[in-house]
């Protein structure tokens, strides 16, 4: 059971992030059509800039549940080089726990201001997008985030105490 | 309690979670958090931890991040590398530890369309590697070259830690990418003469390969017009104003994408990776810029920043020795801290200090990435040295360790020189104006 949750995360996670890198993709495109239109018959594509921002907020809160999974974000190892695996299962699972803790916060605070934004109607500079297209990545973001971060701490927790990696 | 002591008490607890293997964002994260709270109440708390993350991403100016990692992506997977060791080669192969040297100028021409050392150093590895202990070169001098020449890719531009560095100082990404090609250029000398001198003291370390005939030699240099292409229209595009830095990194992006489609590079599995490389990355870095966003609004509160330089100012050092003994300082954090986080974390406290000290934000933001790269290779956190050794799994640690010494030492009289010499950073810059 845990094992299909776990992998189901895995290719959501993985699913989101193929997702932010088109976005990223698209941003590219836009930019390089909007330049070369701009240096050759002087034309620029309107609100480039209102654009890449809300791609790139896309490409990036849908990157970060990835990078939580594949255990890319950065940590020091130096101290803990030496431990036993268990040991070292269970400050994974204090990390995960934190991160829970601390994505949880994101979540909660910047579902507030977006409502917030929401209800004041704020709006992109340029082409006039709603603000609260830019919170949604976000949002979706984290709350994978947390589910990533959740699944590891079960995962590392188990470790600590069995010895027995749930997942193979 | 007063701010400034919750400021440092922050700081050691900040220490201890890393220590603890937290990841580093998380802990900047969750201990500026708890820190802003305690001095300014947890209802200001929820503005904090609402905006900072958005703010930490939004800004326009940032998507030059992701967009370089995206350039650099395409760059290792669309096959330049190789193209540009055969130019050196036909250069210096005929050269005692001519190899080595052939493998430090492709990495400082793969730095010029790759803005990371971690992905230089891994890419040349497998290139370089193979060839030279073929060639029966010590594993020492090739994995020390592959280690050292992957630093070379933050330096010469473009650089994504000089992205991180100009946005957390407001100091123009395009100046400091430019300021970075004469040190770049100054670092990939030093680099082939600590090859030249290790292989003039022991010459079985690095035997001469065959000599290319002008025509061989003309050959190998016409199959890097892309790679020259690439860095002349990103580089160039900045430095002449044609484009800002996101949209020269956009250009460069869809260029080595170009490239990579050119050459029938991109299969379903090699994209595969280049979204796994860039998606993990991406939230590598951006996760580090909100937990030091977080921790950030922790230090304005905490006064610390404030307090440093008000010690220090008053302290009646000459600024020359100030400059100096931060320099040793980071030289020190750097063997043992992972880079990147060491920069967000340090910064906010050390520019002030600079600034108020009357030093070139630029000059300092070239030595700041120096000394990253002295970080990179130093033992026993330096990244260069893991991924090289995660390549040439048989080669042992000690053996990678002990051949990048040379290095460092080109890098510390690097490092000395950029010191000394100020203008080596600031004449180029100082052109674009």
């Amino acid at each position: 059971m845990f094992q299909t949750i776990y992998r189901g995360l895995a290719v959501m996670t993985r699913g989101f992030a193929s997702l932010g890198v088109f976005m990223l993709i698209v941003t590219m495109l836009v930019t390089v059509v909007d330049v070369a239109l701009r240096r050759t018959v002087n034309v620029a594509i309107a609100g480039t800039v209102d654009i890449t921002q809300l791609l790139v907020m896309g490409a990036v809160f849908m990157a970060i549940p990835f990078a939580f999974f594949t255990e890319s974000h950065i940590v020091i190892e130096l101290v803990t080089d030496h431990l036993p695996r268990r040991g070292v299962a269970a400050l994974k699972f204090v990390a995960a726990v934190i991160t829970i803790a601390f994505m949880a916060a994101v979540l909660r605070y910047g579902w507030d201001q977006a409502i917030q934004q929401y209800d004041y109607g704020d709006r992109s500079q340029t082409i006039g997008i709603p603000i609260l297209l830019y919170w949604i990545p976000l949002l979706a973001g984290s709350a994978l985030s947390i589910a990533a971060a959740a699944a590891i701490a079960l995962r590392q927790a188990i470790i600590a105490a069995s010895g027995e990696d749930p997942v193979r | 309690m007063d701010a400034s002591t919750i400021g440092l008490l922050g700081l050691a607890a900040l220490l201890v979670l890393i220590a603890l293997r937290v990841p580093v964002a998380i802990a900047m994260g969750s201990v500026g958090a708890i820190g802003f709270g305690l001095i300014n109440g947890f209802d200001a708390l929820g503005f904090v931890m609402g905006s900072a993350p958005f703010q930490a991403v939004f800004p326009y100016t940032l998507s030059v991040v992701p967009l370089f990692v995206l350039m650099g992506v395409f760059a290792t997977h669309a096959g330049l590398s190789r193209n540009l060791y055969d130019g050196f080669y036909a250069f210096f192969g005929h050269l005692r530890g001519g190899l080595a040297m052939a493998t430090v100028g492709a990495c400082a021409g793969f730095g010029a369309i790759c803005g990371s050392s971690i992905a230089t150093a891994a890419t040349m590895c497998r290139v370089a590697l193979p060839e030279m202990r073929r060639r029966g070169y010590a594993d020492s001098l090739a994995t020390g070259a592959i280690a050292a020449g992957g630093t070379l890719g933050i330096m010469i531009p473009p650089s994504i830690i000089m992205v991180i560095y100009g946005l957390l100082t407001e100091t123009s990404i395009g100046k400091l990418f430019i300021a970075g090609v004469l040190p770049g250029l100054l670092a990939t000398a030093l680099y082939m003469a600590a090859i030249a001198f290790v292989t003039w003291r022991n010459p079985k370390l690095g035997p001469a390969g065959p000599r290319y005939d002008w025509r061989q030699t003309l050959a190998a240099v016409r199959r890097i017009w892309d790679v020259i292409l690439l860095f002349a229209v990103v580089i160039g595009g900045i430095y002449f104003g044609w484009f800002a830095p996101t949209e020269a990194a956009a250009v460069g992006a869809f260029g080595a994408f170009a490239f990579a489609l050119a050459r029938k590079r991109l299969n379903k599995t090699v994209m595969r990776e280049c979204i796994a490389e860039t998606a993990s990355t991406t939230g590598m870095i951006f996760l580090i810029l909100i937990g030091a966003n977080v921790f950030n609004y922790f230090m304005d509160v905490s006064t610390l920043p404030q307090l440093l330089v008000a010690t220090i100012e008053g302290s009646g050092l000459d600024p020359y020795v100030v400059l100096v003994l931060i320099l040793a300082f980071y030289v020190v954090l750097g063997t043992f801290f992972e880079e990147l986080s060491m920069i967000l974390l340090t910064i906010p406290f050390v520019f002030p200090l600079i600034k108020s000290l009357g030093f070139d934000p630029i000059w300092f933001g070239i030595l700041i990435v120096t000394i990253v790269e002295i970080g990179l290779i130093s033992p026993p956190v330096g990244m260069n040295l893991f991924v090289v050794q995660g390549v040439a799994r048989d080669v042992p640690q000690g053996t990678v360790m002990r051949g990048v010494i040379p290095f460092v030492l080109a890098d510390i009289i690097r490092l000395a020189l950029l010191v000394a010499f100020p203008w080596i950073t600031l004449v180029l810059p100082s052109m674009m104006d």
